[in-house]
């Protein structure tokens, strides 16, 4: 029979779950979600959707009792989907490009 | 080792015995005696009778597999993926356009590496509808790196399934094999088949232990996600070379069964009546294969140094074996089933290629014929060469 005497191995596509596998998902971006934190009741259904996931609720902050929902916005990639099921409506959704003139003003 | 822990009760025969079987039936039983796990299957003609058969066992209680009732050949082929990802062996059978039908994951089982063996009953596609033999359905498919034997017999069928096993699931392979057979000629004639004791079967073919890749929830991993461009070459390579390797593997294998069991019906190729003196090399496949070796013997009568080669494996292909066989010859004659519309005989266009990387290139003659199950009769055949023959007086 033929032996494995050689070191050649099948290979097979297997990937574990790590940070940004599918590299930094920010950049695919038209539209930035807003948080309106005012109205915001932390209730966390929008870090239940995010496909990503990027949103998470931070409990050190101390804007309210619970925390404060924090959209990391290097993977975030503006599908809108929290925006879309957030019970409040408090989730705006903005162009990019209202960012870049604020950024651009920033520069000058 | 299975995920499930559930240990296969297949009960196989405690002693050698001979049955008088169909083609169908003998991959059923083979089914059985390879103790497969998992059978999925939709039933198409004439391959029927075989999951049927299956289906039979494990209602008996004689087959310890899990069989799944599913829509489609899709689907069939779908759920041995997913089966034979968790280590299961799995085993269906189908046809013509069965097997069309679940071409795409035929390739997604082939690219992913899983060890999956089909019992194929080679049919004639329609339109016009035909029920009878013909060999591009599963031909067509010899580009995805599946592995392909045809069969000329009901036990050569029985054989060749064990033996998939053992290569399929080799760990330099790991890719599916398809064992093929003639509709009706084979499928549904009844024939000797000399079947091993159970616990022989069981020393030869092992279990299957996957090296590559397992889904098991213990360990999660995404399998065959999205990938860049940069990764494909060496993956992909990696198949070209487990194809390539799987010629020598599929030799050892056939010597070794030899061995156990007494039986040999060629590796990659098969031959008959080919010595030192001969100058007219048949090339075929499958059941007409068998009756040409009467052609041979007729032509040798007739004073012509023939001989016949029958393509036991299409995938890998044979070429070594092949230039090695006819370096001396000076006429090569194919009969073949199946054509590549547009070119010539599948089993021609590649021995051709194979050949032109030989000194020696014989002249060709190609014949397409028994298309949908026509008889190729050894008369008939022998006339076709010496015919071919006297062209060149
Ligand atoms: S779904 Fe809306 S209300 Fe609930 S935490 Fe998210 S942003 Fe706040
Ligand atoms: S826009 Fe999409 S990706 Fe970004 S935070 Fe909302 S749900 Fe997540």
């Amino acid at each position: 029979m033929t032996k494995s005497n050689d070191d050649f191995k099948v290979e097979t596509w297997n990937s574990k779950p790590t940070k940004g596998a599918a590299g930094k998902t920010g950049l695919w971006r038209t539209f930035r979600p807003i948080i309106d934190d005012d109205v915001c009741t932390r209730c966390e259904i929008c870090a239940l959707y995010c496909p990503e996931p990027c949103i998470t609720l931070n409990p050190d902050d101390p804007s309210h009792e619970k925390g404060r929902m924090v959209i990391e916005y290097e993977y975030c990639k503006g599908c809108g989907i929290c925006a879309n099921e957030c019970p409040k409506h408090c989730i705006e959704m903005v162009k990019e490009t209202e960012f870049l003139v604020e950024e651009e003003e920033e520069d000058k | 080792m299975t995920v499930s822990d559930k240990s296969p009760k297949s009960i196989g025969n405690e002693e050698a015995k001979t049955f008088i079987i169909s083609g169908n039936y003998a991959a059923a039983y083979a089914a059985k005696m390879a103790r497969i796990e998992v059978v999925a299957a939709y039933p198409i003609t004439p391959s029927t009778d075989c999951v049927e058969k299956v289906s039979e066992f494990v209602e008996d209680g004689v087959m310890g597999a899990e069989l799944i009732k599913v829509e489609s050949e899709h689907s069939v082929a779908g759920a041995l993926i997913g089966a034979s990802s968790t280590g299961a062996r799995t085993f269906s059978s189908t046809s013509a356009h069965g097997l069309l039908y679940m071409a795409e994951l035929v390739w997604w089982a082939a690219l992913a590496r899983l060890p999956v063996v089909m019992s194929i009953v080679n049919r004639e596609l329609a339109p016009a509808w035909s029920i009878w033999a013909q060999t591009q359905d599963s031909m067509s498919l010899r580009d995805s790196g599946i592995i392909q034997y045809y069969c000329k017999n009901a036990q050569e069928v029985f054989d060749t399934l064990l033996m998939a096993y053992k290569v399929s699931e080799h760990e330099h392979v790991y890719m599916p094999s398809l064992v093929c057979q003639d509709a009706y000629i084979l499928s549904h004639t009844n024939a000797q088949v000399d079947m091993p004791a159970q616990k022989d079967v069981d020393d030869f073919i092992g279990t299957y232990n996957p090296k590559h890749f397992i889904l098991d929830p213990k360990n999660p991993v995404t399998h065959s996600n999205l990938s860049y461009p940069q990764h494909y070459r060496q993956k992909r390579f990696n198949i070209m070379e487990s194809t390539h390797r799987a010629k020598q593997i599929i030799k050892d294998v056939c010597a070794d069964y030899k061995k156990r069991f007494g039986r040999f019906h060629g590796d990659l190729v098969d031959t008959y009546g080919i010595d030192k003196k001969t100058k007219h090399i048949i090339v075929s496949h499958s059941s007409i294969a068998e009756e040409i070796e009467l052609s041979v013997d007729m032509l040798k009568k007739k004073g012509y140094d023939a001989g016949l080669i029958r393509i036991r494996v299409l995938r890998p292909f044979p070429d070594e074996e092949l230039r090695e066989l006819c370096k001396n010859i000076e006429t090569i004659h194919f009969i073949e089933r199946a054509p590549s519309y547009g070119y010539k005989g599948i089993i021609a266009i590649d021995t051709m290629a194979a050949l032109f990387e030989s000194e020696n290139r014989p002249k060709a003659f190609h014949h397409i014929e028994g298309l949908s199950g026509m008889d190729v009769t050894a008369e008939y055949a022998a006339d076709l060469i010496e015919k071919d023959l006297e062209t060149l007086k």
